[in-house]
């Protein structure tokens, strides 16, 4: 039984969220400004917060900074701002993911899981030789396995390869060109957009959301890559 | 008609016409002239020993005799080259004292005899000599002709033309008619068709045309005299070689006429006639020469300071003065006051023009300094630091109205996103409670329609942001074949549902770079991407080309509409305009717009065209070397987080090795 936070000053947001969240058996705490937020934090034990950015009194960028001075909890920050120099400034102040409203629950819920798997189970790995680890992604390369927050995932061996050859460099750009060369070991005249469908398959299999990758993402007109740390 | 109007082989025949008719129309006319004198149209004509034609052989011939006479031959010769059948002519020549001094046989019967008075000043003596005399000696020859004519000498040449004109009578007048007539047609003819050719509308110039005209007129009036000189020179006799002489130089004389005419209307036609005169030539040179030297100087004048203007100036008019004046003082005195206001007015005026010149120049910060100015000056001075006051005022206003309105809505569309996503949520949770019948359904509206206002509010904020320039663009040089790659993968799984199939056209292997913001440039792609799987006629095939020029590189998308476009390419363009009227397909209607903005953003151009259902979207940008090494990535996000990549080769010969013999039990 996990306890989550949800902070925000819309009263409806704060019931959709707990209802989606109760059906997964978390406890749900909930508070309507920031400073609310850190009393709670404060008097119970909180697993994970879902943290909104525009609230009265303290808003959610505040609250961050003051709980990350204590705690390493992930905080999940909801907003309706969709500007990339917002997401930034989320992040760097020490959010662990951000999603923008309006949302899909669905995707909450997933993100949710993720990041608690990382923090409860996976948090303190120690890395073994033949893992490759970039964020919630573990690829063990003796048993050719790949876990994204704790959970298998099945991989064509196109897509194993492409994606190791991502992880061993981490924050490199590779064009479609180079992943063909590389994986296919062929001469990459007229091969199309093979490398781009295959890695949006892997996308689709490693990501929540596809479209807004935390890990496997598209520089346009360049090519691909795997952040180094994705999203913390 | 048109096919022979300009033909070259009727102008030649027209030629010949104009020749031919001028020479008959001179003949005929001349013969009318003779027949008049000859009494022919007076039912009463003279004989033959009456007309001119007789008495001019006559002249002929007593001139003849004269000369012979004049230069010592013996009159005994003179008279025997005339006689004994040679001639129909015969002569009694007598001295001033009225003496004969040889005469030739006079035949029995004389058509016509008439005397003609000389007069010499000198005279061949027989041993050789001259004897010259101070008053001119009248000698008389007496001249008879004989009837009928025997011999076939001149009178009967000229008697052959008596008789002719005799036989046509008043048809002289029909000849002559005819032929001035075809003479003025086809001379006016030619005047009209000189210059024209069959093939073209234009006047063209041919060897004669190009000769300068001064030259021209030059070489045609020299030529003129010396066919006259030549003319008068072997004066006409009536004689067969008199009259071919002179048929030779009217033809002659035709030509060039005709020449003449035909080249001044061509030059004419062709328009601004004198620039080929070797004159205007010169004159041209030296007007361009003058005007390069009056150029240059008044440049050096623009070029001084007002200031110096006015100083050079007085020194002028003062020197002038002073020697008007004879030196006096007082007159150099009050000039050099005049002088310094005048200098003083000069600076002042510079000072003020410069700050025109700055202001017209976009400059609204320059301000002039209107101390110590005189009045009039201090207040155009004034007037004009108003000006740039007023209007940095007005561009500080219109810049933060821009700002204020996609600010606006910016903060409208966060304020519809939060009450957005409670709908969301709320009707998702509905979902999951087991209604039934009618219910479902409209919760399915709910779902529906909500998710679409997501879009719009989305689509609304970058469009606003897009068409005011207010995202981040930064560009570089872009892959524009990876790119396009990448958009068509991403929407591999859209295309097929739609029952697309994408077929990329690149011209040669080379990649084609394109200076680009790859995030934007995706966006534009994916918009139009999503369009065609919107709106494209399932089991057709979406075309995209990339082509590159000299400067420019294109992609162009091409797919058949589903739905009759009946919309202008423009108008598609335009906020919230969708293909079909009906607007029951998903979509905002703001995708294309978003697509324009942001192809202009990245200093591009963005064009739609529609033929029939072809609906076709070309893209320009600007085209550039590939980058070397290989450009840093484009996201300014994650900027930070990318390392260089010189070791980039052996980083990929190690990973080559690696997963070469890979072969995952996934």
């Amino acid at each position: 039984m996990y306890h989550i936070l949800i902070c925000d000053d819309e009263k409806d947001i704060v019931s959709a969220l707990s209802i989606y969240l109760s059906t997964e058996n978390y406890k749900i705490f909930t508070a309507s400004t920031g400073q609310e937020a850190l009393d709670i934090v404060a008097k119970n034990e909180i697993h994970l917060i879902l943290m909104d950015i525009m609230m009265p009194q303290m808003d959610g960028i505040s609250a961050t900074v003051r709980l990350r001075e204590q705690y390493n909890i992930p905080i999940i920050l909801l907003t309706a701002k969709s500007e990339d120099s917002d997401k930034v400034l989320g992040l760097n102040i020490g959010a662990d993911d951000y999603i923008t409203k309006p949302f899909n629950p669905v995707e909450v819920l997933a993100r949710v899981r993720s990041h608690l798997r990382r923090y409860t189970s996976l948090g303190g790995m120690a890395k073994r030789a033949s893992h490759l680890v970039i964020g919630g992604i573990d690829m063990d390369d003796d048993a050719k396995s790949v876990t994204v927050d704790g959970e298998p995932v099945s991989l064509t061996p196109s897509e194993y390869n492409i994606l190791k050859l991502l992880m061993e460099n981490p924050g490199r750009v590779f064009s479609s060109n180079q992943i063909y060369e590389q994986i296919w070991n062929e001469n990459a005249y007229g091969t199309g957009s093979t490398v781009a469908v295959h890695i949006r398959h892997l996308r689709e299999k490693i990501e929540i959301n596809p479209s807004e990758p935390r890990y496997l993402k598209v520089v346009w007109g360049l090519g691909y890559k795997i952040e180094k740390e994705a999203t913390q | 008609m048109t096919k022979f109007m300009y033909a070259l082989w009727f102008k030649i025949a027209c030629i010949f016409v104009v020749i031919l008719t001028g020479l008959g129309s001179f003949l005929s006319l001349g013969g009318i002239l003779i027949a008049g004198e000859t009494g022919v149209f007076s039912n009463n004509p003279k004989s033959y020993y009456g007309t001119p034609l007789c008495e001019s052989t006559t002249y002929d011939y007593a001139q003849q005799v004269i000369q012979w006479y004049q230069d010592g031959v013996d009159t005994e010769d003179i008279a025997n080259t005339f006689s004994n059948g040679n001639t129909n002519f015969s002569f009694a020549l007598y001295d001033m004292h009225n003496q004969l001094v040889g005469q030739s046989t006079i035949p029995e019967q004389v058509g016509t005899k008439i005397s003609y008075p000389f007069y010499f000043y000198e005279l061949r003596n027989e041993d050789g000599s001259y004897s010259y005399f101070e008053n001119a000696m009248q000698f008389t020859i007496v001249c008879y002709v004989a009837e009928p004519l025997q011999a076939a000498d001149n009178y009967w040449f000229t008697y052959r033309i008596y008789d002719a004109i005799l036989t046509l009578g008043y048809g002289l007048f029909i000849l002559a008619f005819i032929n001035v007539i075809l003479f003025a047609l086809s001379f006016i003819y030619l005047i009209c068709a000189a210059g024209h050719r069959n093939n073209t509308n234009e006047i063209v110039l041919n060897v004669q045309d190009k000769i300068p005209l001064d030259l021209y007129i030059l070489l045609q009036f020299s030529i003129s005299s010396f066919v006259l000189g030549l003319f008068t020179y072997k004066r006409m006799y009536m004689d067969m070689g008199g009259i071919l002489l002179t048929i030779f130089c009217i033809v002659l004389l035709e030509i060039l006429l005709l020449a003449a005419v035909l080249t001044f209307s061509t030059r004419l036609k062709k328009g601004r006639w004198w620039e080929s005169a070797i004159c205007f030539r010169i004159w041209k040179f030296f007007f361009l020469f003058a005007k390069a030297i009056f150029s240059t100087i008044l440049d050096a004048i623009h070029a001084l300071p007002m200031t110096w203007k006015a100083i050079v100036t007085w020194l002028v008019l003062s020197s002038i003065y002073l020697v008007a004046s004879r030196g006096d003082g007082l007159v150099l005195f009050l000039n050099t006051i005049l002088l310094i206001v005048i200098a003083c007015i000069s600076a002042q005026w510079q000072a003020l023009s410069r700050a025109g010149t700055q202001l017209s120049k976009g400059n609204l910060e320059y301000q002039v300094n209107t101390k110590r100015m005189f009045r009039a000056f201090r207040l155009h001075g004034e007037n004009l630091n108003h000006i740039s006051q007023g209007a940095a005022i007005a561009m500080e206003q219109k810049m933060k109205s821009e700002r204020l309105r996609t600010e606006l809505i910016t903060n409208v569309s966060h304020d519809i996103k939060t009450p957005l996503t409670s709908i969301i949520n709320y009707v998702d949770l509905l979902k999951k409670e087991d209604l039934q019948g009618k219910a479902a359904e409209y919760i399915d509206v709910l779902d529906r329609q909500s998710r679409r206002l997501k879009k719009l509010t989305d689509d609304l904020v970058e469009a606003s942001k897009a068409s005011t320039g207010n995202i981040h663009c930064q560009l570089m040089p872009t892959d524009m074949i990876e790119l396009v790659q990448q958009a068509v993968a991403e929407y591999e799984e859209k295309l097929e549902m739609a029952q697309l199939t994408p077929i990329i056209h690149t011209p040669e292997d080379a990649p084609i770079y394109a200076l680009a913001d790859g995030n934007l440039m995706w966006r534009v792609l994916s918009n139009l991407l999503s369009n065609a799987c919107k709106y494209a006629q399932p089991c057709t095939r979406v075309y995209i080309q990339l082509r590159q020029g000299d400067e420019d590189v294109w992609i162009t998308m091409k797919n058949v509409s589903r739905d009759q476009l009946n919309v202008d390419p423009d108008e598609l363009m335009e906020r919230f305009v969708r293909g079909d009227s009906s607007r029951s397909t998903e979509g905002s209607g703001l995708g294309l717009n978003i697509a324009r903005s942001l192809v202009e953003l990245q200093k591009g151009t963005f064009t739609l065209s529609i033929d029939g259902d072809l609906f076709k979207a070309q893209i320009r940008c600007t085209r550039v070397a590939p980058p070397e090494p290989p450009a840093p990535p484009a996201s300014s996000m994650s900027s930070e987080s990318h390392t260089a990549t010189e070791n980039m080769q052996d980083t990929i010969s190690e990973t080559q090795s690696d997963t070469q013999n890979v072969s995952p039990e996934i």
